[in-house]
């Protein structure tokens, strides 16, 4: 059984290295790569915007239901992916935002009318956008489309609001989704202009669709019996985006090109662990995490499951929660319930208290998956 | 020059608004095709309605809505998605389930359809979210991608009872079988893969690597070769089958989205519905180069393809427009467009033996 299952490895290994030359040319269809050109800026961004959709869901409700209590704790790992560049950069706004979501965590603590707070926080939040990400990245379309993509699909976006909503029994991912669409149809709006009049036909189709899924902040009587309801207008209408703006918005679409990216990508948290810049180590090792998460683990698990474990482990160990607890992100703490049993798990929590010792590994691991998939 | 004029869905009435030159020449080509096909018997297309819950029938004769198979009275809540033919043309199976992958419900089915009746004449039971199946070439097994479980599982045609049941790729969704009956072949969204299955040994031999995002599955008349569509890669996978393993990629452009695929033998082609691009890629299968892309006219999101076993016409099924685009396979133009049922996925075209 065992050799059996090394054969199936070694086909598997061989036939991904075979295809990888098979591969490439569709990659330069388009003519921005934003995710692989400016891939930690285009994590920062996000983290911004998923702040913003936060403060939009609690400029909605005014008065925050208890059930928002986790969106008012994502805050902390919405920060987590820019905080570090925002310290470095500009401190005062760092502070100022800083201050601004703790009034706002213990505003809902009191159960106060969070209008006035938020609207505090959008002012400290759109200074931080400014700081973090230049002029010239925010005004590219590839960089919007990139923010755009992200909101449809990534976790906390539109497709997996209501997913989530209904598969994972959490509400109040809707009002998330909800927000995250406001933000989609405001970025649409500006690169519309761009498009062919079919384009935006079916843009406006599938926007129409999506409003229909959110129609409000508010949570539904009823959830749609669909959870990926979203899911599908979500997709095409990324795909619309990535003709109008010129820009591949789907990093997983050569795995075996993203897996050596992502050692590219831990190499450079390497170094800022060694330089004492754990924070902005940290904004490198979530969009490794993420990426991997949502590309490259599924592949992995099936075909070289010690080879996954190791690379989850490992990010574990260095603080990412993945998907599933995507509000710890950032506390700084380890993941165990991510990293393998026993003394494997004793190993990860240990690398944790030496986070470049444990960046080296995961660029170990993250080699060894590279290798896998012929990159 | 004038702009051809979109075709309004209708339930009836081939060739209209085409000009009068091509309407003679496409009648033509009817004509025979229709001798053809009444020597053989007449075909029926079968599209699956996965927001309506039901099929709608057409006659490619006249290109008539004459059924539509009610499958659940739970629309919104029960669907059919991917559909296959026995092959002798006699009977249509339907993958059944509910929408939530996470509840596993006695919706979760494969119907088999009479196609003299159009009445459910077999049900057989497969929970886990089927969403594609496959009739191997002796008609006595049927495979089924089961979504929701990642795993792909056969089952004996007559009684129902489960043959064997493996573990492929996550969110598995296109299935089929090799024409000598040796290999079935599932594909996997998520992690982009095609497992392999010895139907003889009734084991797993690989799991192969192909475009982003595998929808469907379709093997070349001869075995030789296996085509796999790739979504997000934008991709035609080519697998040879004696090694398995990826020899060849056909790039439809990132833009195009394929999904449903379906080989004719007749003319040598491989037809693609490009779900992106609204467009229907013609590639030919010695050279594996796009000969022609069907764009004007076509319905909105083409997801499911279906030929007739002449080969004179290709159906869509566009789940944007609830309609089905009829092309004529000569011309390689839209001919006609015909109401379907809401999220039309699916196409497959059965026969009804001559009398």
């Amino acid at each position: 059984m065992i050799g059996s299952m090394r054969t199936l490895k070694r086909t598997v290994v061989a036939s991904a290295v075979a295809l990888a030359a098979l591969f490439g040319a569709a990659q330069a269809q388009y003519g921005a790569d934003p995710f692989f050109e400016q891939t930690v800026i285009q994590s920062r961004g996000f983290g911004l915007e998923l702040m913003d959709a936060r403060l939009r869901v609690l400029e909605a409700y005014g008065i925050a239901p208890d059930g928002l209590d986790e969106t008012v704790e994502g805050f902390e790992a919405d920060y987590a992916r820019f905080g570090g560049t925002l310290s470095a950069t500009a401190p005062d706004v760092a502070e100022a935002l800083e201050d601004a979501i703790e009034a706002i965590e213990d505003g809902f603590e009191a159960g106060e009318d969070l209008t006035d707070l938020v609207a505090i926080a959008r002012g400290a939040h759109a200074d931080a956008y400014a700081a973090v990400i230049p002029a010239e990245v925010r005004a590219s379309p590839a960089f919007r489309a990139g923010v755009m993509a992200d909101l449809l699909l990534a976790e906390g976006g539109v497709a997996e609001g209501v997913e989530e909503a209904i598969e994972e029994d959490e509400p109040w991912m809707y009002p998330l989704g909800w927000a995250a669409l406001q933000r989609v149809n405001e970025l649409w709006a500006g690169l519309a202009e761009f498009a062919t009049a079919d384009q935006e036909s079916f843009a406006q189709q599938y926007l129409d669709t999506l409003a229909d899924i959110y129609p409000a902040a508010t949570l539904p009587d009823v959830f749609p019996s669909n959870p990926e309801e979203a899911e599908s207008p979500a997709q095409s209408l990324v795909g619309i985006v990535e003709s109008v703006a010129d820009a591949a918005l789907y990093p997983g679409r050569d795995v075996r090109r993203l897996a050596p990216h992502l050692t590219t990508i831990t190499a450079q948290a390497c170094e800022a662990y060694a330089a004492g810049d754990d924070a902005i180590a940290f904004e490198h090792v979530l969009i490794v995490g993420d990426l991997y998460d949502a590309h490259l683990t599924d592949f992995l698990g099936l075909v070289a499951g010690d080879v996954d474990d190791g690379v989850t482990g490992m990010l574990g160990a260095l603080g990412y929660g993945g998907d599933d607890d995507d509000d710890e992100a950032g506390e700084g703490e380890s993941a165990d319930g991510d990293a393998d049993d026993g003394d494997e798990e004793g190993d990860d929590a240990a690398l944790a208290s030496d986070p470049a010792a444990a960046c080296g590994e995961l660029l170990e691991a993250l080699e060894e998956a590279s290798a896998v998939l012929g990159g | 020059m004038s702009h051809p004029v979109p075709l309004a869905p209708s339930r009836s009435g081939p060739l209209r608004r085409v000009g009068t030159a091509l309407a003679a020449a496409l009648l033509m080509a009817l004509t025979l095709g229709l001798a053809a096909a009444q020597e053989a018997g007449s075909y029926r297309v079968y599209v699956a309605n996965e927001f309506s819950a039901d099929i709608t029938v057409i006659d490619s004769a006249t290109d008539e809505v004459i059924d539509t198979i009610t499958i659940s009275g739970r629309p919104g809540e029960v669907r059919p998605r991917g559909m296959a033919v026995s092959p002798d043309g006699s009977i249509i199976y339907v993958s059944v389930s509910d929408f939530n992958p996470v509840l596993e419900t006695p919706e979760d089915k494969i119907l088999a359809i009479d196609v003299r009746t159009n009445e459910v004449v077999t049900e057989i039971r497969a929970g886990g979210n089927p969403e594609r199946v496959s009739v191997s070439p002796d008609g006595s097994q049927v495979w089924a991608a089961l979504e929701a479980t990642a795993q792909g599982a056969g089952y004996d045609a007559a009684t129902g009872e489960r043959l064997g049941i493996f573990q492929v790729g996550i969110e598995s969704e296109g299935v089929a079988v090799s024409p000598d009956g040796k290999f079935v072949y599932i594909t996997a969204e998520a992690t982009h893969t095609v497992t392999v299955i010895d139907a003889e040994a009734m084991q797993v031999v690989t799991h192969v690597l192909v475009g982003n995002r595998p929808r469907e599955v379709d093997f070349a008349t001869d075995g030789s070769v296996a085509y796999v569509s790739a979504e997000i890669g934008g991709t035609i996978s080519v697998i040879d089958v004696a090694t398995h393993s990826v020899i060849e990629e056909i790039n439809l452009g990132l833009d195009s989205r394929p999904v449903e695929m379906q080989v004719d033998p007749n003319r040598n082609r491989l037809y693609v519905a490009g779900g992106g691009t609204s467009a229907v890629y013609v590639i030919d299968m010695d050279t594996h180069e796009v000969i022609a892309t069907v764009r004007e006219q076509m319905g909105r999101r083409p997801w499911g393809i279906a030929v007739t076993p002449d080969g004179q016409k290709i159906y869509t099924a566009n789940g944007l427009s609830d309609s089905v685009s009829v092309i004529d396979a000569d011309c390689l133009c839209v001919i006609d467009e015909i109401q379907a049922g809401r999220g039309a996925h699916s196409a497959e075209i059965g026969v009804v033996p001559a009398q």
